[in-house]
C-alpha cells in the first residue's frame, strides 16, 4: 500500500470485531443450512454469506462481550481467498476464543485447531509500526458448495474499542442480525449511518438488562462503483456510543462535541508544550519580527520539509500524539506529530493556531456526524492570522502554503479548542485557487506540421499533485513525463523543450511551458477536418445507465484554456461551433470559437463545484458534460482556399 | 534424500534473499571516515537525484565445518553467512522520504538468523545510533519475517548506513548483485568467499560488463572481490525486460566443490569424506526435479495412503464423466481440473511439505498442482511431459547459472501419436493448448522420461493465434447521422486477458463487464453497451456484436461532411513508442495482429471529395496495410496490422517508432464528402 494511504490510517484505529461472554458455541447443522434458499441474485454471487450475526454484550461502563458468527457458502471455484480469515485485535479488544469449521461437498469437515492460527502484525502490506496484530487463519481446498463458519469472541476493555456493526458487505447477506445487551444503567447511544437505529426487538430481562435487536434479510451485495461515495458513508451501519464514564488516555464524553474537544485538548495538550527545539526552530528564523502571515508561512515549510512522515502506533499513540520535542528529536512524525510541531511553533511565534481532526473526503461523510474519536483519521492544523483561518497540513510534501490536499480539500474537520461545539467544513480551494490553466498557440506550417507552444499554469491542489508526479517519476525524464501527463491526444510529438517553474512546495504555483511539434497535425489535402484543441477539458462523464448512489464529483477547481491558432496562407478554418453556456449548482462552462484571420481563437472556463451530484441530477450533469464533449471535440474544417 | 521442499539447497523463498541481500564484510568505519567520504557528494554535484549511495558491500560466504551429531559421529555441514553494508547519503526531501525507512527482505523462521545495525550521520558529523521502537522484527507469513526500520534524525545532507547480517542453516550456493540502483552508486563491491579450489562461475548482464577477477587466498578460503566505481542509476523504461533492473549484474554461484576441496578446509584426510562430490549443473537440478515429480519420492509420508486414496476416488470421479476422443477428455479434464483445484499464490501463507497433500486439500501452488495433475494424467494412461519455466515477468532463466531455483512454474506437454497437447495446471483461465505470454518465448527445461532432461524454448504464439478483429457495417444518411453494427472476434492472449480478469472480479457476468470495459477502451466513439451481445463463446475464440446509432456523428461545414474513420479501427500501437530513445530493448508482451473489415454506405448525393489512401509498411518488426475501395457508393476499408518480432532491440527503436509514427499517421483515416443538393 502506498504511504498516502498509510497516511490517513494514521490518527485512529478501532478494531474490527469484539467479544462475547459465553463460552459454549455450536456450528449450524445441516438442516439450518439447507434451510437458507438462495434467490436468483445471490446464485449469481461467487459467494454468499447465510448469515452474519454479531452480539454485543455490555456488562459495565467500560466492559463488554463481543462475538461474531459468520456463516460463508462459496458458489463458485476460483475464489480460494474466502477460506482466509484475518480477525484484528489490540490491547482493548483482545480475542478470547476462535472456533471455525469448513463443511466441504462431499460431507467431510475441517475444524480450526490453535496451530492453524498465526499472528501476524495488522500491517503487513507498509511501513507503519504498530503493535496491532491479526489473527489470521486459512482453511484448504475451498471450492464450490464449501461452507465456513466462523465465530469469534473478544473482551473489550474499553467501549471506543467495540466496531460499528456494518450491515452490508461485498457479498450478499441472507441473514444480518445485530444483538445489543446492556445494564438498565448504563446509557448506550446508537447512531444509525444510512438506516435507523430504532431496533426491531426491544427486551427487557427480569434482571434488568435491555436487549435491542435489529435484524435484515436478502442484503444485496455492495459493490464500488468509480465516482459514487466512499463506502463508508453508503453502507448502512450502527455505532455504539456510551457517552459517559468513558476514558481514552484522559476522560471522554461524548454527550457533546465539546466533550470530544476538551478529550482531545487534555490528550494533545503535554505535546504540545513547547521544548528547546521548538523556541529554537521559532528564534532561529526570527518569524517573530516577521508579519503574521509571512512568519506562519515560514513555519510550515520548515516543519513540512524538515519532518518525514513515519506512524508508529504503540498503545495509546494512535490517539495521543508524541511530543513536539520527541517529533524534533526523530524529524519524522504521524500527522498528528507534524501538526503538533507545527502548532506549537506557531503559537510560539504569536499565532494562534489549533489542532484539527479531520474526517478525509475519500473516507465520505455521515449525514448527522455524532461525536467519535473513530470519526477521525487525519490531523492538520488552523493557524489564525489576523481574522483569517489558514489550515495547513504539513504532512502535504507538495503543498503550498494555505493548500489542502485534495482529499482534505472539503473534508468534515473538528478544530480541538474550547468550546467548539460543531463539525467545520474544510474549505475548498479559497486560500489559492484548484486552478488548471492553458494558454496554447498553435502555428501551422505549410508542411501541415504544428509548431506549438503552451503555457501550463497550476494552482492549489494541481499544483501539489504535479508536484507529487514529478517526485515520484522514477526516472522518467522530464520529457516524457510531459508527454505521460500532457499528450495523450498526441503520442508522436516532438517535443523541444520543457521548462518547469514552482517544483518546491515554498513556490505558490507551478509553471510548465511545453514546445513541440506535431508532424502531419493537417494533412497535405484540400479539404481536412481536424479537432486542435491539444488541451481539451477531461472529465469522468456518468455513465448512461442508472445509478443508485450520488454520483462525486470531487474537490472543486477551474480550468481555463485560451488557445491560439494560425495556420499558414493558403488554409481557413471553419465550421466551428457556436458558443456554449452552462450553468448549474455543479459545474458552469463558458467557451467560445471565434476566427482570426485564417485560424481561430478559443476560449474556455470550467468551474467545477465541490459537490455531490444526487440520483436524479445525474442525467443532467452527464448531458452538460456531453455538451461540453462534443463542443470541444468538434472537428474544425480547415480548406485550402482557391 | 528426502525432498521436502521443491528447492533443496537455495529453499523457493531464498530467491527473494539471495536477490536483495547484501553484506558487510568490513567493519563499519569511524564516523569521521564516513563524514568526509560524502563530502564531495553534494546536490550540486547531483542535481538530479535525491540521494547517492556511497557504498553498497555485500560479503557471501559460504563456509563448512564438521558438525558433532552424536558421540564420535560427525557430519559435514555447509552453513552461509551474508553480510550487507549500504551506506546513503540523503540530497534531498525527496531522498528523506525514499531512504527514511528501511525495510529488509524476508527471511524465513526456520532457516535464517538474522541481524541489523543501523545508524544515521548528521550533516556537522554526528553519529546517532538506531534502537529501541525504531527496529521493528515484523511476522509477514507462517514462517516468515521482516525487519523494518524508521531512521530517525534524518535530514538533508545525512548519511545513513545499515548493515545486515545473515547466517542461513541450509547453504545458499548462488546469487546475483546488481552494481546498480536507481540514483548514483559511488563504490559497490561484492565479496563471494568459498573453500579453497571450490569452481566458481560467474556472468554478468551486460555482457562482459564487469571483468574477470582471480581468487585471492584467505586461509584455507578463496576470495573473489568485484568491484565497480561511480556506476550510473539504471534506467526504468516501460516494456523494459526484467533482467535489465539493477544492471550491470554480476550472477555467481559454485559450480563444484571435490572431497579434496572440502577435506581441505576440515584439515582431514580426504579418504574420510564420503559421499558424491557437490556440483551443481543443469543435469542435477533435471534429476532434482524427477525425483519432485516421481511419487515415489513421497511414498514414505505417513499420510501417504490416504492422500493416494483420494487421488483415485477423485480420477473416478473424472472418468465417471469423461467422454470423446484423446482431444476432448483433455479438454474436459483441464476444465474439470481447474474447477476442483485451488490455485494458491500466496508464499507467505501457503508452503507444502508434500505434493500429494493437493489431492485431500484441492489447492496448491504451481508446483503441487503440476504434480497433480501429472499423476491423473498418468493413471489415465496418458504420456506427459513437465516442463519447467521462469514466468519473464520473474527473470529469465540464465542458461549460465544452473540453481535449482530457476523455474518457478511448471507445465505440463501431454503427448498423444504426433501431436502435442500443453496443459497449464496453474492459472486457470487457460484451458487446453493456451499459454499465458508469460510463459512463451522463454527457455524451459523438459523433465524426459529417461531421468534426463533438455532445454527447449518455448515458441510464441505466431501473432495471427493473439488477434481482434472487428466486421462493421454503417450506413450514413444525408444529415450526417450513422447507424452501425459491430462484429468482434477475439483470440489468443485478447480471450485469455478477458478471462483472466473475469475470473478475479469473480462475479457473475464479469466476462461480459470485462468485455464492455475493454472495448470501451478499443471504440470509445461508437462502442454501445447496452447492445452488446455474446454470439459464441469458444475455446480459442470469443465473438461479439453490437449495434449504434449516432445522430450528428459526422462534422459538417457548409457542403462538407466529415466521416472519421478511424473510429473503427482498434490500435494499441503508439503507447508503445513513449521516449525519443531507448537504453534498453523493448519486449512486448506477445505477437499480435489486429484486422478492421468496414464498410460505409454513403447516402446519395454525394461525392467523395477527399478519400484516404491505400498504404502498405512492412518490415521486420510490423507489417501494416490499409486498402480503400470505393464500390458503388460504398466505401470498404481493410486494416491489417501485425506485430511480427516480440522484440525491438534498443538500437532499432528509432527506426521502429518512425514507423509506428507513420501508421499512426494513417490511422486517423477521414474521408470527406461533399453534398450536392444544398
Amino acid at each position: 500500500m502506498n504511504r498516502r494511504l498509510a497516511l490517513y490510517s494514521c490518527l485512529l484505529f478501532l478494531a474490527a470485531i469484539g467479544s462475547c461472554r459465553r463460552q459454549s458455541f455450536e456450528f449450524l447443522s445441516m438442516d439450518d443450512i439447507d434451510a437458507y434458499e438462495l434467490t436468483e441474485a445471490q446464485e449469481d454471487a461467487h459467494t454468499v454469506i447465510l448469515l452474519n450475526e454479531e452480539r454485543v454484550e455490555i456488562t459495565g461502563e467500560r466492559e463488554a462481550y463481543w462475538e461474531r458468527r459468520i456463516v460463508k457458502k462459496v458458489l463458485e471455484s476460483g475464489h480460494p481467498d474466502e477460506g482466509v480469515f484475518a480477525i484484528p485485535e489490540n490491547r482493548f479488544a483482545k480475542i478470547i476464543s476462535i472456533e471455525a469449521r469448513a463443511l466441504y461437498p462431499d460431507g467431510t469437515e475441517k475444524i480450526l485447531a490453535p496451530g492453524d492460527i498465526e499472528t501476524f502484525s495488522s500491517f503487513r502490506d507498509y511501513v507503519l509500526y504498530s503493535d496491532a496484530t491479526s489473527r489470521i487463519f486459512r482453511f484448504s481446498g475451498v471450492r464450490p458448495e464449501t461452507v465456513l463458519e466462523v465465530h469469534v469472541r473478544k473482551r473489550i476493555t474499553n467501549l471506543l474499542y467495540c466496531p460499528p456493526a456494518v450491515f452490508q458487505d461485498e457479498l450478499p447477506i441472507l441473514e444480518r442480525r445485530y444483538r445489543l445487551i446492556h445494564p438498565e444503567d448504563v446509557k448506550v447511544q446508537v447512531h444509525g449511518v444510512n438506516m435507523t437505529e430504532t431496533p426491531g426487538t426491544i427486551i427487557e430481562h427480569d434482571d434488568g438488562r435491555i436487549e435491542r435487536v435489529w435484524e435484515r434479510t436478502a442484503v444485496e451485495r455492495f459493490e464500488h462503483k468509480p465516482h459514487m461515495p466512499p463506502r463508508e458513508a453508503v453502507v448502512p451501519a450502527l455505532w455504539l456510543t456510551v457517552a459517559e464514564g468513558q476514558k481514552l488516555g484522559v476522560e471522554l464524553d461524548l454527550s457533546s462535541w465539546e466533550g470530544l474537544g476538551y478529550w482531545y485538548s487534555e490528550l494533545s495538550r503535554p505535546s504540545l508544550t513547547p521544548g528547546s527545539r521548538v523556541r529554537d526552530i521559532v528564534a532561529r528564523s526570527g518569524v517573530s519580527s516577521m508579519p503574521p502571515k509571512a512568519a506562519a508561512e515560514y513555519l510550515y515549510h520548515e516543519v513540512r520539509s524538515r519532518l518525514r512522515y513515519v506512524s508508529i502506533i504503540l498503545g495509546l499513540s494512535g490517539y495521543r500524539p508524541h511530543t513536539a520535542e520527541e517529533t524534533l528529536e526523530n524529524l519524522y512524525g504521524d500527522c498528528k506529530d507534524q501538526s503538533v510541531v507545527l502548532v506549537s511553533a506557531l503559537r510560539e511565534a504569536g499565532i494562534p493556531a489549533h489542532l484539527v481532526l479531520v474526517r478525509t473526503a475519500d473516507r465520505g461523510r455521515f449525514e448527522n456526524p455524532f461525536p467519535h474519536p473513530g470519526y477521525f483519521n487525519h490531523a492538520i492544523t488552523a493557524a489564525r492570522i489576523g481574522k483569517r483561518v489558514i489550515y495547513l497540513d504539513p504532512t502535504c510534501e507538495t503543498c503550498s502554503f494555505g493548500v489542502l490536499p485534495y482529499s482534505v480539500q472539503g473534508a468534515d474537520a473538528f478544530v480541538v479548542r474550547e468550546g467548539e461545539r460543531r463539525l467545520t467544513r474544510l474549505p475548498v480551494g479559497r486560500f489559492r485557487e484548484n486552478a488548471y490553466d492553458v494558454a496554447s498557440v498553435i502555428s501551422v506550417q505549410g508542411s501541415g506540421t504544428a509548431v506549438v507552444r503552451d503555457t501550463i499554469t497550476l494552482d492549489g491542489f494541481h499544483a501539489s499533485r504535479f508536484r507529487y508526479t514529478y517526485r515520484n517519476r522514477k526516472g522518467t525524464s522530464v520529457e516524457d513525463l510531459a508527454k505521460r501527463l500532457f499528450f495523450d491526444e498526441m503520442p508522436f510529438s516532438a517535443i523541444d523543450s520543457v521548462a518547469i517553474e514552482g517544483l518546491d512546495a515554498e513556490s505558490e504555483g507551478v509553471r510548465i511551458v511545453l514546445a513541440y511539434t506535431i508532424p502531419g497535425f493537417l494533412e497535405d489535402r484540400s479539404i481536412v477536418f481536424v479537432n486542435p484543441l491539444l488541451h481539451r477539458l477531461h472529465y469522468p462523464v456518468p455513465q448512461d445507465r442508472e445509478y443508485r448512489y450520488p454520483y462525486h464529483l470531487g474537490a472543486g477547481f477551474v480550468s481555463r484554456c485560451l488557445v491560439t491558432l494560425v495556420v499558414a496562407e493558403g488554409r481557413g478554418a471553419t465550421g466551428f461551433p457556436d458558443s456554449l453556456s452552462i450553468d448549474n449548482p455543479y459545474f458552469s462552462y463558458t467557451g467560445g470559437w471565434e476566427r482570426k484571420g485564417g485560424g481561430f481563437e478559443f476560449t474556455r472556463c470550467f468551474r467545477l463545484e465541490d459537490g455531490i451530484v444526487p440520483v436524479d441530477g445525474i442525467d443532467g450533469v452527464r448531458d452538460a458534460f456531453m455538451a461540453v464533449r462534443e463542443f470541444e471535440g468538434a472537428k474544425i474544417c480547415f480548406a485550402k482556399e482557391e | 534424500m528426502k525432498i521436502r521442499v521443491p528447492i533443496p539447497i537455495e529453499s523457493g523463498r531464498a530467491v527473494i534473499v539471495a536477490a536483495a541481500l547484501s553484506a558487510v564484510a568490513m567493519s563499519i568505519s569511524s564516523c569521521q571516515e564516513t563524514y568526509y567520504a560524502g563530502q564531495n557528494v553534494t546536490r550540486e554535484s547531483y542535481p538530479d537525484f535525491g540521494a547517492v549511495v556511497l557504498l553498497e558491500r555485500r560479503s557471501h560466504t559460504f563456509k563448512v565445518a564438521l558438525e558433532l551429531v552424536r558421540t564420535y559421529h560427525y557430519e559435514i555441514t555447509g552453513r552461509t553467512e551474508i553480510e550487507e553494508f549500504r551506506r546513503i547519503k540523503i540530497l534531498t526531501e525527496e531522498g528523506l522520504e525514499r531512504y527514511g525507512d528501511f525495510v529488509s527482505s524476508i527471511y524465513n523462521k526456520e532457516y535464517h538468523q538474522y541481524s541489523v545495525e543501523a545508524s544515521v550521520i548528521s550533516p556537522a558529523g554526528k553519529r546517532r545510533t538506531v534502537g529501541g521502537d525504531e527496529i521493528r522484527r515484523v511476522s509477514v507469513g507462517r514462517s516468515y519475517f521482516q525487519y523494518r526500520i524508521a531512521i530517525p534524525g534524518l535530514e538533508v545532507g545525512s548519511v545513513i548506513e545499515i548493515s545486515e547480517k545473515v547466517k542461513s542453516n541450509v547453504p545458499i550456493l548462488s546469487g546475483n548483485w546488481d552494481f546498480a540502483e536507481e540514483v548514483p552508486t559511488i563504490e559497490s563491491e561484492l565479496v563471494f568467499k568459498v573453500p579453497e579450489d571450490t569452481k566458481v562461475m560467474f556472468s554478468t548482464i551486460p555482457k562482459g560488463e564487469i571483468g574477470k577477477v582471480e581468487p585471492v587466498k584467505e586461509g584455507r578460503y578463496h576470495v573473489y572481490r568485484f568491484r565497480r566505481e561511480n556506476i550510473p542509476p539504471y534506467k526504468k523504461e516501460k516494456y523494459m525486460p526484467p533482467r535489465h533492473i539493477g544492471n550491470p549484474t554480476l550472477y555467481y554461484y559454485v559450480r563444484r566443490m571435490s572431497n579434496e576441496t572440502i577435506a581441505g578446509v576440515l584439515d582431514v584426510e580426504p579418504r574420510f569424506i564420503g559421499g558424491e562430490p557437490y556440483v551443481m549443473t543443469w543435469r542435477k537440478v533435471g534429476e532434482y526435479y524427477a525425483r519432485y515429480f516421481n511419487p515415489e519420492t513421497w511414498q514414505e509420508d505417513e499420510k501417504a495412503e490416504e492422500y493416494r486414496s483420494e487421488c483415485e476416488w477423485l480420477i473416478e470421479a473424472f472418468q465417471g464423466e469423461q467422454g470423446g476422443d484423446t482431444e476432448e477428455t483433455l479438454e474436459h479434464l483441464v476444465r474439470w481440473f481447474h474447477d476442483q483445484f485451488q490455485s494458491i499464490d500466496d508464499e507467505y501463507l501457503y508452503a507444502s511439505k508434500n505434493p500429494e497433500e493437493s489431492y485431500t486439500l484441492r489447492e496448491g501452488g504451481p508446483f503441487e498442482l503440476a504434480y497433480v495433475l501429472h499423476s491423473f494424467l498418468r493413471k489415465l494412461g496418458m504420456r506427459s511431459y513437465i516442463v519447467l519455466l521462469r514466468d519473464v515477468t520473474d527473470g529469465i532463466v540464465n542458461r549460465k547459472t544452473p540453481t535449482y531455483n530457476a523455474f518457478t512454474h511448471p507445465i505440463i506437454v501431454v503427448g498423444h501419436g504426433r501431436d502435442e497437447f500443453w496443459i497449464d495446471p496453474f492459472n486457470p483461465y487457460c484451458r487446453l493448448n493456451q499459454l499465458s505470454w508469460k510463459c512463451q518465448g522463454i527457455e524451459s527445461m523438459w523433465l524426459l522420461p529417461s531421468n534426463d532432461y533438455v532445454f527447449k524454448k518455448i515458441p510464441y504464439d505466431r501473432p495471427e493465434l493473439n488477434s481482434i478483429e472487428n466486421v462493421e457495417e454503417i450506413t450514413i444518411d444525408e444529415e450526417g447521422n450513422i447507424a452501425g453494427v459491430s462484429r468482434i472476434t477475439m483470440t489468443g492472449q485478447y480471450l485469455l486477458g478477458l478471462r483472466r480478469r473475469a475470473l478475479e472480479n469473480g462475479e457473475a457476468g464479469s466476462l461480459e463487464k470485462e468485455l464492455a470495459s475493454f472495448l470501451e477502451r478499443m471504440f470509445p466513439e461508437v462502442f454501445d453497451e447496452g447492445s452488446l451481445e455474446i454470439v459464441k463463446e469458444g475455446n480459442d475464440s470469443l465473438e461479439v456484436t453490437y449495434r449504434y446509432e449516432m445522430p450528428g456523428f459526422t462534422e459538417i461545414s457548409g457542403s462538407y461532411m466529415n466521416v472519421d474513420l478511424s473510429h473503427w479501427i482498434a490500435s494499441s500501437l503508439h503507447d508503445l513508442f513513449e521516449g525519443e530513445k531507448r537504453e534498453h530493448d523493448i519486449r512486448f508482451p506477445y505477437l499480435k495482429s489486429e484486422k478492421s473489415r468496414v464498410k460505409v454506405k454513403l447516402p446519395v448525393n454525394v461525392t467523395i471529395k477527399e478519400m484516404p489512401l491505400g498504404r502498405n509498411i512492412e518490415d521486420d518488426y510490423i507489417g501494416y496495410e490499409l486498402d480503400v475501395l470505393d464500390e458503388e457508393g460504398t466505401v470498404i476499408i481493410s486494416r491489417d496490422l501485425i506485430f511480427r518480432q516480440s522484440t525491438v532491440p534498443a538500437e532499432k527503436y528509432t527506426a521502429v517508432k518512425e514507423k509506428a509514427q507513420r501508421i499512426y499517421e494513417i490511422d486517423r483515416v477521414t474521408m470527406v464528402l461533399e453534398r450536392a443538393s444544398l
